[in-house]
């Protein structure tokens, strides 16, 4: 009996590479979803803010209230909440209904499922964040001074898009009430904990993005004297997270019970 | 179908630790608890190609085995390889491996040809779309083939289960309850396909609670009791080393009470009652009993019409065995 056949390059290319097969299936999937409703509310708060900002505020202080709304609001709830729904479920669902196994029971190594998934829940949540952010932008620069924000907005939000996404993905593999342990995380650790003790923000996400984020904005008079960490420290920190969240993910994929 | 035999009773790899020739699936000592809960308790077996069946009530260890058997589950102790190769930590393997899981889900959002291409794209098969056409044929869902599985019934899901398993070609096919849901047209044809592959030179192992399929697909049976290997091998002859059991054999003639006068003083008769026209007979000694009725029964002046086994079946062994 013919074990499946040979692969040549061609064959390859006309069947895909198996990390790019998952990617996709993961993102048709993470495309549908009651998850949807929360995350155009969340995008739909934060347009609304920019546009209340951009049309009731002196146009001297648009750019300060774009700080101030990636800072209030992006990064404590754009960013973790909607990398939580996105990455929780993108392993968390086929652990739950147990089609896992439709992907630890073929000829991948774990690392191409973990990257594919990540990278689904990573690219979606960029697009869903980036389009808030965008357009807050435009809102808010199209008649003040451009003060260099969205390279800060995108680079800042998509570096801490893929640590939350890495985290979140890890969660959702370990834990079966991954969505509430997150949101409990983001809500108390990050938001009450780490906001009041130097220390314990050391181990949140949100501190090491708005790092990357100020080190790129480079403006401190908008940062209201917030506490960060060096910019290449946190990149550097955050790829560690990343790093670090992905190799334990693909460590345990194939060892999780499906009940 | 072709069985390559193997040992008809359960292999002591203690005292014998070779593999048998042919061997496709081997477990040597294996032992996997969960805590202190012990699931498997030194499980030692080898089956070849061929249809095998893995029999046991709930919580023999079934399930355990059959992941033990797919990598999903890590041995606390032993060595279970397949193919030649160790299972776990070895995702290359799985490109020779098809297994039917027990669960039911499938992935809502894709079309079972869907489903069925994106599964040969993860074995990198040179024409996915034909595998997936092929293997679409074979559990008869070409009709359906373009619906959403999310509305498929549980036969229909089975079907397509049963699909992703087989869209690569394995050389090992492991099911885990694949004829449920499944009705008994389709069952007929599902057992014919994996007739086919086990002909073709596959080795198919069934787990099955279903006894008059597992027995209509072949004769050979692993039997798990309590997480422990209770027998393996051809279940007829794993009957006829049951030598604490009796025999009961019915046998079918004329004046059946006159026979039955003279069949009682056979020696090793244990129970004899008239039934119907027949002669319901328990005996120990089948062997002097079989050779001694139709002697008797010309003795009697009556003619003999037949004489059956009644505990032969698959049932049958199967009960005495884990009673």
């Amino acid at each position: 009996m013919a074990a499946g056949g040979q692969m040549t390059a061609r064959s390859a290319a006309r069947g895909g590479m198996p990390t790019l097969v998952i990617f996709q299936a993961s993102l048709r999937a993470l495309l549908t979803g009651k998850r949807w409703i929360v995350v155009v509310v969340l995008d739909a708060i934060f347009l609304l803010l920019a546009v209340l900002l951009a049309t009731q505020s002196d146009i001297a202080t648009h750019q300060l209230h774009l700080v101030e709304l990636f800072h209030d609001l992006g990064l404590p709830a754009l960013l973790p909440f909607v990398a939580l729904l996105f990455s929780t479920e993108a392993l968390g669902a086929e652990v739950e209904d147990r089609t896992l196994i439709y992907l630890t029971l073929r000829p991948l190594s774990s690392a191409s499922i973990v990257i594919a998934k990540f990278g689904a829940a990573f690219v979606i949540t960029l697009a869903a964040t980036w389009v808030p952010l965008i357009v807050s932008f435009v809102l808010l620069s199209l008649k003040a001074t451009p003060a260099g924000q969205l390279p800060a907005l995108l680079l800042g939000g998509a570096i801490g898009s893929a640590g939350y996404c890495a985290v979140f993905l890890l969660l959702g593999l370990l834990l079966r009430r991954a969505l509430l342990i997150g949101a409990i995380y983001v809500l108390a650790w990050e938001g009450a904990i780490a906001s009041l003790s130097t220390s314990a923000a050391h181990l949140s996400v949100r501190f090491y993005t708005f790092g990357v984020y100020a080190g790129i904005l480079r403006r401190d008079e908008f940062l209201n004297g917030d506490p960060y960490p060096a910019p290449a420290a946190a990149f550097i920190f955050l790829l560690l997270v990343v790093l670090a969240a992905l190799w334990w993910t693909a460590r345990r994929v194939r060892r999780t019970e499906l009940k | 179908m072709t069985q390559t035999p193997l040992p008809t009773a359960a292999v002591d790899f203690a005292a014998a630790p070779a593999v048998p020739d042919g061997a496709t699936i081997v477990m040597r000592g294996v032992s996997k608890w969960y805590g202190d809960k012990v699931a498997l308790s030194d499980v030692s077996f080898a089956i070849g190609p061929g249809v095998t069946a893995m029999l046991g009530p709930n919580g023999a260890g079934k399930s355990t085995t059959l992941r033990l058997l797919t990598g999903q589950l890590r041995p606390s102790r032993g060595d279970v390889r397949v193919l030649g190769e160790a299972v776990v930590d070895n995702p290359a393997l799985y490109r020779r491996i098809g297994l039917v899981p027990e669960q039911e889900s499938l992935y809502p959002h894709m079309t079972a040809r869907g489903f069925l291409e994106f599964s040969a794209r993860l074995y990198r098969l040179p024409d996915p779309a034909a595998a997936a056409e092929r293997a679409l044929n074979l559990v008869a869902l070409l009709d359906v083939a373009d619906r959403g599985l999310g509305g498929f019934s549980k036969g229909m899901r089975q079907r397509v289960k049963i699909a992703q398993a087989l869209v690569h070609e394995p050389e090992v096919l492991v099911l885990d309850e694949p004829l449920s849901g499944a009705d008994p047209r389709q069952r007929v044809e599902l057992m014919g396909v994996f007739d086919e592959m086990a002909a073709a030179g596959a080795t198919v192992l069934i787990s099955s609670h279903v006894l008059s399929e597992v027995e209509r697909m072949g004769s050979n049976v692993l039997v798990l009791v309590d997480g422990k290997l209770a027998a393996e091998g051809d279940f007829r002859q794993i009957r006829d080393l049951m030598n604490d059991r009796p025999r009961r054999v019915r046998v079918l003639c004329e004046r059946p009470r006159l026979v039955a006068a003279a069949l009682v003083q056979l020696p090793g008769i244990v129970e004899l009652r008239l039934d119907g026209g027949g002669i319901e007979v328990e005996t120990n000694d089948a062997r002097a009993f079989a050779v001694a009725v139709p002697r008797l029964a010309r003795d009697a002046g009556a003619r003999l019409t037949g004489i059956e086994s009644l505990d032969e079946s698959l049932e049958s062994v199967f009960r005495y065995l884990v009673e």
